[in-house]
């Protein structure tokens, strides 16, 4: 059965990586799902969500089919209890997987030897732990994962920014050409203007010479008190994040792809009419669609149904190999689709004593932006290391966006950051509308 | 590419999640032992009879990272309909309520329902409380329920045979020689049964409950959480501890528990009919010598004989570990006044710690008004509080 599926996807146009597939009882399957990767280090939160995952499942919500790890082999975890149809559709489902894990431009560069590295971490943290006991590990832990998001992969780049030449008419670049070529220096009112455009500090130190996104990284590379075995646990934890990253981006798409994927190869394979009654069942399940939501292998999958139709087989697989979610719905989704699919914008209205859901856009360009827009939204605010204050060590954190952020948990992620970075931590943030200045144990309230 | 079997065994030793899942929970009961004052007067467990475990509901536990406000979210969003939906349709709607799942933040607002046994919630509690003048000398001598395996006899079972007791009579007897051993019917031994006695400490629990005035569902309820633990306190340090349920309004009835907490009359109040009662079943079936006393009286503080009753509480103090007055007003206007009967109870205060009163108008002050009732150092109503 693997290899046909193997050799059906292949033939549909795709190039996943070797996939290796596992059949595993539930509570194992749960259990991946909830640390994200097999031998994965230990953290009271992955114990929560494996407790709350399985909760659902023992009463019957929330089946999970299977889960795909990204890395070259693949590995897929199937739930042993799926019968030999709903494991062909879960294995067909998985190719699709692999092949956005392979291809897609963002995650192609992702790490492929994750499983080996995070059990080779695995086993250094529980040294580390008997060496320096539980509490300080969970306690590195819990402040590691709360930045967590807040990695870069960074390191590649060049530490000079190149940024884009403004360009008010289609020839400015050539007047700046001489600017460029070095020959000819900046004036001093031009030096200035410069300064307040790149937000050049005074005082900030050579190792940034930009804001970095790389909180994380930062912290790991330049705080004067963490100890070997810390740094060692912040960069895994580090590298995670980095390899987790473009799943945000790219949920619906990998959905989406999947699922259409499994239709494709299941139609290929020679199955009686009871086994297609059976996994058109299985599907129907999966590709519910929601009132107040987007499921994403519901719109993800009939989005690419329709730029088969429109535009063929090989342009599906160009899609799942070139785009994220927003720039997706940005090139694909048009005015049929939108009806199609009955996509609106709702608005909830409140009064006293109910809550109501209405619809509030149903314009096909409209409710394209608005989803563009909402699948580019990262789902942290943004953070960037701005500046250390000389002399004193302090780390300046700036937002990115407008988006209100949480006062209480910045404050308390704040603490966090100056338990690794040894001196105060500020963030100018937006709270409530406003701008505002928050700092590591602040104690007005 | 392959296909392997599930082998539960191999699986169980990769295990990570059950350790993880243990911390958690560990958390969890972090999170109700502080919150343990929210939980004195939860529902679930004052009426559980204390016999059950109980479901009580713990916010979910997050983890600090920087994150957008909540309270933006679930405003707007994207959904998708049945098919030619149009702007203005109303996709959905439901009352207001303080707590429960929105179909948009789910999450935010999650709680899960943690099942505790409430012997754990009570050793939680009442690792803060004292109980005063304990005094477990005064016992008294019971048959015990469980008797020993331990006498032996000469007749028994054949099951029951003590080989070892049986050969030792054998040579007591001299009648072990090289040529081996030979067992008369004298020499067998049997174990037996013998019954034990032992000393048990007990205590009394005097609940009086005034109810002639408006003690509605509240009041009821407040009552109900008081007794409720330090019912249960007093039991856990005491062998054996009874209960006598006493209603009053002019007259004192003794009645049995669930009368106790429903009954309601109109008409005066006399708790002086109540605390005579209460001296009468002392005499009668609580012999000092054998039983600690301890009492709690509940009441909305109007009483037409206040100094009569104060005058015999005075006589009478001393047989109690502690009485306890609790005086319940959930009428916000009076909450700071002195009642008449509890300006007449003042007076007890001066001898020594038997005496210790409280106010209670919420469910919020139920634990202040356990541990109060329950401490060595006693106060007043409105005394330096």
């Amino acid at each position: 059965m693997a290899g046909e599926i193997w050799d059906a996807a292949h033939a549909l146009g795709l190039s996943p990586h070797p996939v290796h597939f596992e059949t595993v009882p539930y509570h194992v399957l749960y259990e991946v799902a909830a640390y994200g990767l097999p031998n994965h280090y230990h953290h009271w939160t992955f114990g929560r969500n494996y407790w709350i995952q399985k909760t659902r499942y023992e009463h019957g919500e929330g089946r999970i089919y299977e889960l795909v790890v990204n890395s070259d082999p693949a590995y897929a975890y199937i739930l042993h209890n799926n019968n030999e149809v709903q494991k062909a559709l879960v294995m067909a489902h998985a190719m699709g997987h692999s092949h956005v894990f392979k291809c897609n431009e963002y995650w192609k560069d992702t790490r492929k030897d994750m499983p080996g590295y995070m059990a080779a971490a695995s086993t250094r943290f529980a040294t580390y732990e008997q060496i320096y006991g539980f509490a300080a590990m969970e306690e590195l832990i819990t402040r590691g994962l709360a930045i967590q998001a807040h990695s870069r992969d960074e390191e590649h780049e060049p530490v000079v920014e190149k940024r884009p030449v403004e360009c008010k008419t289609p020839y400015d670049e050539l007047f700046d050409l001489d600017l460029r070529l070095g020959k000819r220096t900046l004036s001093e009112s031009e030096k200035v203007a410069r300064d307040k455009k790149e937000k050049v500090r005074p005082g900030s130190l050579n190792r940034l010479p930009r804001p970095t996104g790389d909180l994380l990284g930062y912290i790991i590379r330049y705080s004067p008190q963490l100890l070997d075995y810390q740094r060692d646990v912040l960069s895994v934890i580090r590298q995670e994040g980095i390899y987790f990253q473009p799943f945000s981006r790219t949920r619906l798409l990998h959905e989406g792809f999947a699922v259409w994927t499994h239709q494709k190869i299941l139609d290929m394979l020679d199955l009686s009419q009871d086994e297609r009654m059976e996994a058109a069942l299985t599907h129907a399940f999966v590709t519910v669609p929601y009132p107040l939501g987007i499921n994403p292998y519901h719109f993800g999958s009939k989005m690419l149904d329709m730029v088969e139709k429109e535009y063929g087989c090989a342009e599906v697989i160009k899609a799942a190999s070139e785009e994220n979610d927003s720039s997706f719905i940005r090139n694909y989704l048009n005015e049929q689709i939108v009806e199609e699919l009955d996509i609106y914008k709702w608005v909830k209205k409140e009064t006293a004593s109910q809550e109501q859901w209405d619809v509030a856009e149903k314009d096909w360009r409209y409710v394209r932006d608005y989803l563009a827009d909402y699948y580019a939204k990262p789902p942290y605010p943004g953070i960037e290391v701005y500046r250390e204050v000389p002399n004193q060590g302090n780390l300046v954190l700036h937002q990115v966006g407008e988006e209100d952020m949480d006062e209480k948990y910045a404050r308390e992620t704040l603490n966090y950051c100056q338990d690794l970075w040894g001196h105060r931590v500020e963030l100018q943030c937006r709270v409530e509308s406003r701008s505002k200045l928050l700092w590591s144990h602040m104690t007005n309230h | 590419m392959n296909t392997l079997e599930p082998d539960a065994g191999y699986y169980d030793i990769q295990q990570k999640g059950n350790r993880d899942q243990e911390r958690h929970l560990e958390k969890i009961k972090h999170v109700i032992k502080d919150n343990l004052k929210e939980l004195v007067a939860n529902e679930n467990i004052i009426t559980s009879d204390g016999k059950k475990r109980v479901t009580v509901p713990v916010r979910y536990l997050d983890e600090y990272r920087f994150r957008y406000d909540p309270k933006n979210e679930g405003q707007e969003g994207t959904g998708q309909g049945k098919g030619g939906s149009r702007k203005g349709d109303v996709i959905g709607q439901r009352p207001k309520e303080g707590t429960g799942r929105k179909p948009g933040d789910a999450h935010q607002e999650f709680q899960y329902l943690v099942e505790i046994d409430i012997e754990t919630l009570a050793e939680y509690l009442f690792e803060e409380l004292t109980l005063p003048n304990l005094d477990l000398t005064r016992k008294s001598q019971v048959v015990d329920q469980d008797e020993d395996f331990t006498d032996r006899r000469k007749k028994g079972q054949l099951s029951n045979l003590d080989k070892k007791a049986t050969l030792k009579e054998v040579i007591k007897r001299g009648a072990s020689n090289d040529s081996g051993i030979s067992i008369d019917n004298h020499d067998l031994r049997f174990r037996t049964w013998r019954t034990k006695t032992k000393e048990v400490s007990n205590a009394v629990i005097f609940l009086l409950r005034d109810v002639s005035g408006s003690m509605g569902e509240a009041e009821r309820f407040l009552t109900r959480a008081i007794c409720f633990w330090i019912v249960w306190f007093i039991r856990k340090r005491y062998d054996r501890a009874e209960i006598v349920f006493i209603n009053y309004d002019t007259e004192a009835f003794e009645v049995d528990e669930e009368r106790f907490f429903q009954e309601g009359r109109g008409g005066g109040t006399k708790c002086l009919s109540a605390l005579q009662l209460t001296q009468s079943i002392l005499t009668e079936r609580y012999p000092l010598e054998l039983w600690n006393v301890y009492a709690l009286q509940f009441s909305d503080g109007e009483d037409f004989e206040c100094a009569e009753a104060a005058r015999f509480l005075a006589g009478m103090i001393h047989v109690f570990n502690r009485f306890g007055y609790v005086e319940i007003e959930p009428n916000d206007s009076n909450y700071y006044l002195l009642s008449r009967l509890s300006r007449a109870y003042k007076e007890l205060l001066k001898d020594g710690n038997r005496y210790a009163a409280v106010k209670l108008g919420q469910a919020g002050e139920v634990w202040e008004a356990i541990k109060k009732l329950m401490s060595d150092e006693v106060k007043g109503i409105g005394v330096g509080s």
